[in-house]
């Protein structure tokens, strides 16, 4: 007996664990059928796994967190089952903004540091002509992309009052740098690649290099559903570790990047992915989809609180502190904690979440001047 | 009859079914609605409007653009999920059903809402109802040319009339429980492997 399981993914290199179950057939070795279907935005993900229509989604893990505190106005209380990789993001801008935080770098330009610190000269100078703020794109307002953003720009003393925030769907931001209404932005792959392929942007930094092992997407289930059965998102969370297994042999290596870029159409090749995860035998990994990466651990949600805390997105408490913890079923095998080695030293530890926590906060900023709505 | 003029933007990408949409919102008297097309630089454009509601299709990646405006405004405004409480829950699947989202602003009478969310469900379904035909329509055409074909390359391979081609046609749909148009494909599939 195979069990269908209806699943909700945004076409993102990191749904390919996904991709792989399905196409290998370990879904059903699990006693499932993955049932892909593609949507179109992270609320629909969000809203569809809440009332029900998806049983579990691939799912920004901040998301996790915020549902389940009830950060977004109404409580939608979630638990990661398996994360689907680790890392996976990059920055990137487009090409004129790079040529002139060249002129101002002063270092190796590979270096986040460096090239924050040239932004914020741009950054700077730009208030004193009185041209209008640089755009900056994300990608939903709790995500990782958002915080490493932020996170980058703060390693460089950028002045962030001087920069704009905002989100653009993932395939808008080339277009979107293109026609000049955004000038940089985060976003995990293939849209990085596809951006930079297209001469829409230059790609600076893999956030790799600044928050290492930052968990970014994992599969999520309704709260309820799932303490009801655990069995169900265990046996997901099996079939998809042993999916990242498989792709870890070197005879399987190739036919896992081709099976991910299938999956994601689009002019998306398998060399590409080879390459952000690190598979072509040149680079280092930007995304890890392999095993080990696959494993949650209570720190890693812990870690993702401190990160929304930080944004004050949340309020600060042991309480919410406790209940995002719980919000990641924990497994063996699970990757060291995350860092962010020029905020703090060592892996995130959950005895100094509060020192962390002061690190990585912004400064306390003025009333917002952005009227919305 | 609105109380006071709400300011309704509409994001689509489809123009006729933006157009159905809008034409009912002004059927009921809502003369402030905006159609926003375009899907760059939506937050910048948005904001200009300030409007009291955003509808959206759910196909549209800029959904998340609207949850990214609503934090900044101070949780002002909200998605219609999160402003129905639980006995809206029929609305909500009702709205996902169709396939549209609103993001409503705090404040607005609930009758309000419900209305402009009713009014746009039963026209994204009319309209989903419109494309249905359209494509029912379209699929006849196509069958209908794969039929013609189908006969003239029965006729030309076995030298025979077209009432004749057609019949034989239609005995095989009938023997093997298939539509005609199948049967005509089949025939269209095998003479190209055969050129």
């Amino acid at each position: 007996m195979t069990r269908p399981l209806r699943i909700g993914y945004m076409p993102l290199t990191d749904a390919g664990l996904l991709f792989v179950a399905a196409a290998k057939g370990f879904d059903h070795e699990e006693g499932l059928v993955f049932d892909l279907r593609p949507e179109t935005s992270w609320a629909n993900l969000r809203d569809k796994l809440a009332l029900g229509i998806y049983d579990a989604a691939h799912m920004l893990a901040p998301v996790v967190i915020a549902s389940t505190l009830g950060l977004e106005g109404f409580a939608a209380p979630m638990i990661g089952a398996v994360a689907l990789g680790l890392d996976g993001n990059a920055i990137s801008v487009a090409p004129p903004l790079a040529d002139c935080m060249r002129e101002k770098a002063k270092g190796d330009f590979a270096d986040p540091a460096v090239t924050a610190r040239a932004l914020a000269a741009v950054v700077a100078e730009r208030r004193n002509k009185v041209l209008p703020n640089l755009r900056f794109a994300h990608v939903f307002p709790y995500s990782t992309h958002h915080y490493q953003l932020k996170l980058w720009m703060r390693l460089g003393g950028v002045d962030l009052e001087g920069v704009r925030m905002t989100v653009t769907p993932p395939p808008l931001m080339g277009e979107s740098l293109r026609g000049g209404f955004v000038n940089g932005f985060c976003v995990g792959e293939p849209w990085n690649s596809l951006a930079r392929d297209a001469g829409e942007a230059e790609i600076l930094h893999p956030c790799r290099a600044l928050t290492p092992d930052c968990p970014e997407k994992v599969l999520a289930f309704r709260a309820d559903a799932a303490g009801q059965e655990k069995e169900l998102p265990r046996a997901a969370a099996r079939a998809v570790r042993r999916a990242a297994l498989w792709g870890e042999s070197p005879e399987n290596k190739k036919e896992f990047c081709f099976l991910v870029a299938e999956g994601l159409g689009g002019g998306v090749t398998p060399a590409m992915v080879a390459t952000v995860l690190g598979r072509d035998g040149r680079s280092a990994p930007w995304l890890r989809l392999d095993a080990d990466s696959t494993a949650l651990s209570g720190m890693q949600a812990l870690w993702l609180y401190v990160l929304i805390a930080a944004n004050r997105q949340s309020p600060v408490s042991e309480e919410f502190a406790g209940r995002a913890r719980e919000a990641f079923w924990p497994q063996d095998g699970a990757p060291p904690a995350p860092s962010a080695p020029a905020f703090f030293d060592g892996p995130f530890a959950e005895a100094d979440w509060r020192d962390v926590l002061a690190a990585l906060s912004e400064p306390q900023r003025g009333d917002p001047t952005e009227s919305a709505f | 009859m609105p109380e006071k003029d709400l300011r309704i933007v509409i994001v689509d990408q489809n123009p006729l079914r933006t157009a159905i949409l809008r034409d009912g919102l002004r059927e009921a008297g809502h003369v402030q609605v905006t159609v926003l097309e375009s899907s760059l630089d939506l937050e910048r454009r948005l904001g200009a409007i300030d409007p009291d509601i955003v509808l959206i299709d759910l196909e549209n990646p800029n959904r998340d653009v609207l949850e990214q405006m609503i934090r900044i405004s101070g949780a002002n405004a909200r998605p219609v999920a999160m402003f129905a409480d639980s006995s809206d829950s029929a609305m909500i699947n009702a709205a996902i059903d169709a396939g549209v989202s609103a993001y409503v602003v705090d404040g607005l009478r609930k009758e309000r809402v419900k209305n402009i969310v009713d009014l746009s469900v039963s026209r994204f379904n009319a309209f989903a109802r419109l494309r249905e035909e359209l494509a029912h329509v379209q699929g006849q055409l196509a069958d209908r040319k794969a039929i013609d074909q189908a006969k003239g390359l029965v006729m030309k391979a076995k030298n025979i009339s077209e009432e004749q081609a057609y019949a034989m046609m239609r005995k095989v749909a009938m023997n093997e429980g298939k539509k005609i148009a199948e049967i005509a494909r089949s025939i269209i599939t095998a003479a190209e492997l055969l050129k």
